[in-house]
């Protein structure tokens, strides 16, 4: 039975059989128990990508307690992170997400440190941006003039005295930007739908690591 | 201007210069604030997971829908991941999510977004317009095909394709100028936000 | 390189410096508010004349789907949005978070924006019957496409703790053609379209990040396919105006004026320092 299980063959039909009910439903609907049954499916993925945050925190957990355990270097903010980790799940999990405990940490530890951690990439994009936006040929020339049309009309107090930039700038984003950006989508859009169908027919195997697991 | 007496506040706002610390020096502070933000993302992301599960699967299954066994079990099976010996079972739950996830964009990329977006462009030119509207209506299409080709074709950019991949490619640099600017607006915000916590929550500033 | 052109680089490329500079510019421009008049964008006058002008008890979806370190360009658009459509009164609002850290808007919008604008019984509207937190669903693309077509089945529950089928509210949803409009409030607009105006086209509002606006909202909204947006603190000043309700997102315009002309400065001068160079090295040869 196992190595049925490992076998690459079927993880391959296993995939080609889901998909090709998902596509086919795409163009049958209507039809009840192919409804209900795709909905149920639907619930199962659902379920599933409940489960793998708890996967996170079981992997981390592994990690980190093994750092612990190793003593490697900063190993107690290790112990503080894991505490962390698991006083959250347990007050969210026990009481509820609903509870006033939970909330009170949220909006008063989790939303300022995440705001705050999160915008430092801002910070750090201009502390480079002296030397990192020199216009040293035609390329960069383009990049620089599409930046600062943007950046200044997104101005809103040059907008008090001028439309200009605002106008300039709206014409960019509706005609050239959105050329490119509809160019962008479809690529993304072609690249999406070929590494989904070479994933339908099982020619690409790489989200499960079959050779590391023996298949 | 009276600083708050709330200690959610102070909190929040210690917690804000813990985060901002690192501008200063990496120091035992921004570690702190670093491990902590770590592990509640962990933490509150698997309490939601959690509820989820609690919610879709474990009422209803004690309610009587055996069948929630099967979503039982397979969720179950990803945690085999954590083991050596066992880790092959975890595939049954992957299978699970990428192929909904997979074929479900197959169809929606070709429909809304390729089919979608090509529509999008060759829509009739409406009555009215001004040389300028129409240029700039037909400069849309150009654009779009000329960063395609710019992508897609991967023989060397000579001759006729060379300039037209040459206009996409300006076209493109324009165009990340463009979101460069606007992220930058994006970024402001997200830092002004934090700031305004301090200023008006915690030191009770009046404007 | 001259001595005063190395000097300036020198500074400028110090990191601390630079960062502490424009923390303390922020936090005086938001200290001390010009008080600029603000144009209004076309754009945020549409989104608020679509919200005006829907039917009583036109059954509203509010989805919320980013992480919460996005938030400081999530939130200043959906307050006064929030609070236009409270105050009509007579709207149907369905509230949910769907992908991940979804929740943590929801969490958020539960008890900072309620807590800011009123909870939703201050409008007289009643839980179960014009206004409901339907909680967080896992998942992305089969969420989205569940939901579509099961909006009972997918959620089960609501955040209270309710069986979503006995809610009042609840008689005549089971797909997403049973919503009038789609208000989206994320990063991700491409997931509603796909899965839901595309197939039961429903008018479609996103609130997204200003970043968003070229790249993924343009090409969507000149293609027909999104009805109208908000983009940023900017749409969320334009429409606090709007709703006559100036707050956060106002006081913060001049902080981005002043955000904007200190980082174009820099650019400006980084590229005058390369250009010296330039001519000092020629010069030198």
């Amino acid at each position: 039975m196992s190595n049925i299980l490992r076998s690459k063959e079927f993880t391959t039909v296993l995939v080609f059989i889901l998909s090709t009910l998902y596509v086919l439903h795409y163009f049958i609907q209507g039809v009840e128990p192919f409804d209900n049954l795709m909905l149920t499916i639907g619930n199962w993925a659902i379920i599933s990508s409940a489960a793998a945050a708890g996967l996170g925190l079981a992997n981390l957990s592994i990690i980190h307690v093994n750092k612990i355990r190793k003593k490697e270097s900063g190993w107690y903010w290790d112990i503080w992170m894991v505490s962390v980790m698991f006083f959250t799940f347990l007050l969210g999990s026990i009481t509820s997400s609903q509870s006033s405990a939970y909330q009170w940490i949220y909006v008063n530890v989790y939303q300022p440190l995440g705001t705050s951690i999160f915008s430092l990439a801002y910070l750090w994009m201009c502390s480079v941006a002296v030397v990192a936006f020199r216009v040293k040929n035609r390329d960069a020339a383009f990049l620089m003039l599409g930046g600062l049309l943007s950046l200044i009309g997104n101005i809103p107090m040059v907008q008090v005295y001028t439309n200009v930039f605002f106008d300039a700038k709206t014409w960019a984003l509706n005609i050239p930007v959105r050329g490119v950006g509809s160019a962008l989508r479809i690529s993304l859009a072609l690249g999406l739908v070929l590494v989904g169908i070479r994933t339908w027919l099982g020619i690409d195997t790489s989200y499960v690591a079959l050779e590391s697991e023996g298949g | 201007m009276a600083i708050s007496t709330d200690i959610g506040v102070w909190i929040a706002a210690i917690m804000i210069i813990a985060g901002y610390s690192i501008i200063i020096k990496n120091t035992v502070v921004f570690k702190f604030a670093e491990r902590t933000v770590l592990g509640l993302v962990a933490g509150t992301t698997a309490v939601f997971g959690f509820e989820q599960i609690i919610k879709l699967l474990w009422i209803p299954l004690t309610e009587g829908k055996i069948v929630n066994i099967i979503p039982l079990i397979i969720a179950l099976l990803l945690f085999t991941r954590l083991s050596k010996e066992y880790a092959y079972l975890s595939r049954i739950p992957i299978i699970v999510l990428v192929a909904s996830g997979i074929s479900l964009g197959i169809t929606r990329n070709v429909s809304t977004i390729i089919f979608g977006q090509i529509k999008g462009m060759l829509k009739p030119i409406p009555t009215g317009s001004t040389i300028f509207d129409i240029i700039g209506i037909l400069i849309v299409p150009v654009v779009c095909c000329s960063v395609l080709l710019f992508f897609t074709y991967t023989r060397e950019h000579t001759g006729a394709l060379g300039k037209v991949s040459l206009i996409g490619r300006y076209a493109l640099m324009f165009a990340l100028g463009v979101s460069f600017g606007n992220f930058t607006a994006t970024r402001t915000n997200y830092v002004i936000l934090p700031l305004k916590r301090i200023l008006f929550d915690w030191l009770g500033l009046v404007v | 390189m001259g001595k005063k052109t190395e000097s300036v680089l020198r500074l400028l490329s110090n990191k601390p410096f630079v960062q502490g500079a424009l923390v303390l510019a922020l936090i005086f421009a938001l200290a001390n508010p010009l008080g600029l008049p603000i144009k209004i964008d076309p754009m945020s006058k549409k989104v608020y004349d679509i919200m005006e002008n829907l039917k009583p008890n036109s059954k509203i979806l509010y989805v919320a789907s980013a992480p919460t370190g996005t938030m400081g360009d999530l939130i200043p658009q959906s307050v006064p949005l929030i609070y236009h459509l409270m105050r009509r009164g007579n709207l149907k609002l369905f509230f949910i978070g769907i992908g991940e850290s979804a929740d943590h808007i929801m969490i958020y919008i539960d008890s900072e924006v309620f807590k800011r604008i009123g909870y939703p019984e201050k409008y007289g509207l009643v839980y179960g019957e014009d206004w409901v937190n339907l909680g967080y669903v896992a998942g992305r693309e089969v969420s989205y496409e569940n939901f579509a077509n099961d909006v009972q089945g997918t959620i089960l529950i609501d955040r209270e703790g309710n069986r979503v089928a006995e809610l009042p509210m609840f008689e005549d949803v089971h797909t997403m053609a049973d919503f009038d409009l789609v208000i989206y409030n994320g990063e991700k607009s491409w997931m509603p379209i796909q899965y839901w105006t595309e197939k039961f086209h429903k008018p479609l509002i996103v609130l997204t990040h200003t970043a968003m606006l070229p790249i993924d909202v343009i090409p969507w909204y000149t293609a027909g396919q999104i009805t109208a947006y908000l983009c940023g603190v900017r749409s969320g000043a334009d429409y606090e105006v709007l709703v006559d309700r100036p707050g956060g997102a106002v006081a913060a315009l001049d902080a981005l004026s002043i955000s904007h002309l200190f980082l174009i400065s820099l650019i400006l001068l980084g590229n005058i320092t390369y250009m010296v160079e330039k001519i000092e090295g020629k010069e030198a040869k």
